[in-house]
């Protein structure tokens, strides 16, 4: 990306050099100094375009490549406030590192961001491997717009969470 | 309507609306003690409903584990002719190891007033 930057910016500047002398007369030169500013405000706008474009590939490639999440392990834990701030307006999956039950509520005290995922139903999806691959640590799907960590909790007899393998055992 | 036995379990098919459009989902599991219903996500992204950032999320806590879910209101949850308008459903990614459509629980088999014989593994209503 960087370097296709540098490079439009090269070709701009040779362009630059390249450019015929304006002619004497002030009427024509006016309008010849008009093009010469247009044309490098044009290629100025498309070196943005294309490094915007080729970012946006980039990570898009980079997304899809790693199944529309990426992984985010981080050391320490994080309040869910600071988690906004690092993860703005994004599905992620969460893990809670610290966690209490209160008047029928979850409360994710002290979190860690499992994986920032593309869409609401990816983050679903990689919420219940993670939870199938360690039942015993506690993940969830989360948007970082909701103001608050607040999941109302019920409690549940019977199937749930069980596993076939559990059932035949 | 006849319910299915699989795993010493019974199942039915339920229909699903949601804006206008309706799915039927196989294998919802007759859950009398589960509380509340859930669908499973697969089928609910087939009638168009996805999770959105503002959506309740809700945490069910059991004996062998927990899961989290969304909630949403549907515009009718069915079986057969029988049905309830306006009904809020949980819905989770219900991942048990064998394929499930959903579990209708109690909020759902009151609210119907469901009948289950299960001499003759069948579900009417009253």
């Amino acid at each position: 990306m960087y370097s296709q930057v540098r490079t439009t910016t090269n070709a701009n500047q040779s362009a630059t050099s390249r450019f015929p002398t304006p002619p004497s007369t002030p009427a024509a030169s006016t309008i010849y100094i008009e093009l010469f500013r247009k044309s490098a405000r044009l290629s100025r706008v498309a070196a943005v375009n294309l490094s915007l474009r080729s970012a946006n590939l980039a990570v898009a490639s980079a997304v899809e490549k790693l199944g529309r999440c990426h992984s985010r392990w981080l050391a320490y834990g994080m309040q869910w406030s600071e988690v906004r701030v690092a993860y703005p307006d994004q599905w992620l999956v969460i893990e809670a590192l610290e966690a209490h039950s209160e008047n029928d509520h979850r409360f994710f005290d002290r979190v860690a961001v499992a994986e920032a995922c593309s869409d609401g139903r990816a983050a679903m999806k990689r919420y219940s491997e993670l939870q199938r691959e360690h039942p015993h640590r506690e993940f969830c799907f989360v948007h970082s717009s909701k103001p608050e960590l607040d999941f109302e909790e019920r409690l549940w007899f019977g199937i749930r969470g069980l596993r076939a393998a559990d059932l035949s055992a | 309507m006849q319910l299915t036995s699989r795993h010493d379990l019974v199942f039915v098919t339920a229909t699903l609306t949601y804006s206008g459009v309706s799915i039927e989902i196989a294998d919802v599991l007759v859950d009398t003690g589960a509380a509340s219903t859930v669908i499973n996500a697969d089928f609910a992204a087939q009638a168009g409903v996805y999770v959105s950032p503002a959506d309740t999320l809700r945490r069910l806590r059991g004996v062998g584990g927990h899961e989290h879910v969304f909630t949403r209101h549907v515009d009718r949850l069915a079986i057969g002719d029988r049905g309830v308008d306006q009904f809020e459903v949980e819905i989770g990614e219900m991942d048990y190891g064998f394929e499930m459509g959903g579990i209708l629980g109690m909020d759902f088999l009151r609210a119907a007033r469901a009948v289950i014989d299960l001499g003759r593994l069948t579900i009417e209503f009253a």
